[in-house]
């Protein structure tokens, strides 16, 4: 990693691309899953609720 | 809700001896969760031989055995002069004070003082709610009318046929929150445990992190398709070559953590039905206890399904694991220095390996958010 903080703001929105199937340890109905993708910085979390979200930042995807 | 490193990595500017209750925390919330189970000791450890005193989140322990095999946990101080009932010693599977002979039965009542006729009924110490699971004891650190067994997460390979074990604990001078920090992100193997059990494929992969809100639960899953054999798998499995690694961390905040580890030989994966009993399989499994809030108990077991009956592996095992964790030790207690030193509103940076610790973080800050009305110390049984 050498991307510090600055640059991280100056970062563009992450693109979408294929996702590995990620790997699947829970199975309650109520888990958030984050899949890190590979090869990127991308973060891609998705909640039980069915919404999906991109980030570069595992703090803000927390929050 | 709590900031999300506030609870957890609570910071303070002076550098303290852990054994020393901090005077900012006194009177002041616990930076763990209350009414919830956190490991006391090991099964083994306690004995009707003598009495284990043991500091478990602030609270001062004396852990015993009955004679019928009970394990029981008094407040580690006699109602009389405070002595240390953990410095007595056992008569009949009852307590009897070192320094006047004030005798407790296992409830926690004082059966007997030096020539008194009549005991005072208030002469008794507060009892811990206990169990003894997966050769672990648990202890309830809340109000004991809300414990409830089923909520004590299991580690079934501990004290299960087909497994052989080998066990230590080690005491940490640095919070619990560090060493949750350091479990929840393995890409430290690479880096501080490197030439032992990290190599560069552990922090090159990407992980999936999950969440369970209701079971709280937090998974983190790297799976590395071809990885270096490590010198550690390498003496202990005998594969020689690549292999196919998967780590599946399974964390039950605030104490109990598993790390379910697969080692194959490169390209074996479990079959579709039937076991997988062509890869070997490692179930690491961490009880993080706080002590204080500047020293933690690191109880650490490591379960393994082959060569059960070989004494060489498993005392590899057991001498090459403590290393790994006592390089973990030199490190946290390192790290508590630096954050006790701190200024004020000094902030981390976190990356996508932080992602799991994150998640754990979060959790734990619900569950000091949830147990903060909560009273601390134990009911009297």
């Amino acid at each position: 990693m050498t991307v510090d903080d600055t640059q991280r703001t100056d970062t563009p929105p992450p693109v979408r691309g294929d996702l590995p199937e990620p790997t699947r340890m829970l199975n309650g109905a109520t888990v958030y899953r984050v899949v890190w993708q590979c090869g990127t910085d991308v973060l891609v979390g998705y909640c039980w609720c069915g919404t999906e979200l991109e980030a570069t930042d595992p703090v803000g995807l927390w929050q | 809700m709590l900031p999300l490193n506030a609870a957890v990595l609570r910071l303070s500017n002076t550098t303290r001896n852990p054994d020393e209750v901090p005077d900012d925390v006194e009177g002041s919330m616990a930076s763990w969760p209350t009414n919830q189970w956190y490991v006391a000791a090991y099964a083994e450890e306690v004995t009707t031989e003598g009495i284990l005193g043991r500091t478990i989140c602030d609270e001062p322990l004396a852990l015993f055995r009955t004679s019928e095999g009970e394990v029981v946990a008094l407040a580690d101080r006699c109602v009389h002069r405070r002595y240390p009932l953990s410095h007595s010693h056992l008569t009949e599977d009852k307590v009897v004070c070192g320094y006047h002979g004030f005798t407790y039965n296992n409830g926690g009542q004082c059966v007997a003082a030096p020539a008194q006729k009549h005991i005072p009924r208030t002469a008794r110490v507060p009892k811990y709610v206990v169990v003894e699971q997966d050769s672990l004891v648990w202890v309830w650190i809340g109000e004991a009318e809300r414990a409830d067994n089923a909520h004590i997460p299991r580690a079934p390979w501990l004290d299960q046929e087909g497994w052989t074990v080998v066990r230590g604990m080690e005491r940490l001078a640095a919070r619990y929150g560090l060493l949750v920090d350091n479990l929840l992100d393995l890409s430290h193997e690479t880096y501080l445990h490197g030439g032992n059990i990290g190599t560069p494929e552990v922090a090159e992969t990407p992980t999936t992190t999950e969440v369970d809100e209701e079971a709280q639960v937090v998974s983190v899953s790297r799976h590395m398709a071809d990885a270096g054999c490590p010198p550690f798998y390498a003496r202990s499995t005998g594969i020689e070559g690549r292999i196919t690694r998967w780590q599946d961390i399974e964390y039950h905040p605030p104490c109990l953590y598993l790390l379910h580890s697969r080692i194959a030989p490169v390209g074996l994966l479990p079959p579709d039905d039937g076991p997988d009993n062509e890869a070997f399989h490692v179930e690491v499994v961490y009880a993080i206890t706080p002590e204080t809030e500047h020293s933690t108990h690191d109880f650490w077991m490591v379960a393994r399904d082959f060569a059960l009956e070989d004494e060489g592996v498993t005392e590899y095992l057991q001498q090459n694991n403590r290393t790994v964790v006592l390089q973990d030790v030199v490190a946290l207690d390192l790290l508590e220095k630096v954050v006790e030193g701190e200024k004020d509103g000094y902030q981390e940076l976190s990356i996508n390996i932080d992602t799991g610790a994150l998640a754990a973080r979060r959790l734990l800050a619900r569950q000091i958010e949830a147990g903060q009305a909560a009273q601390t110390a134990p009911s009297v049984a």
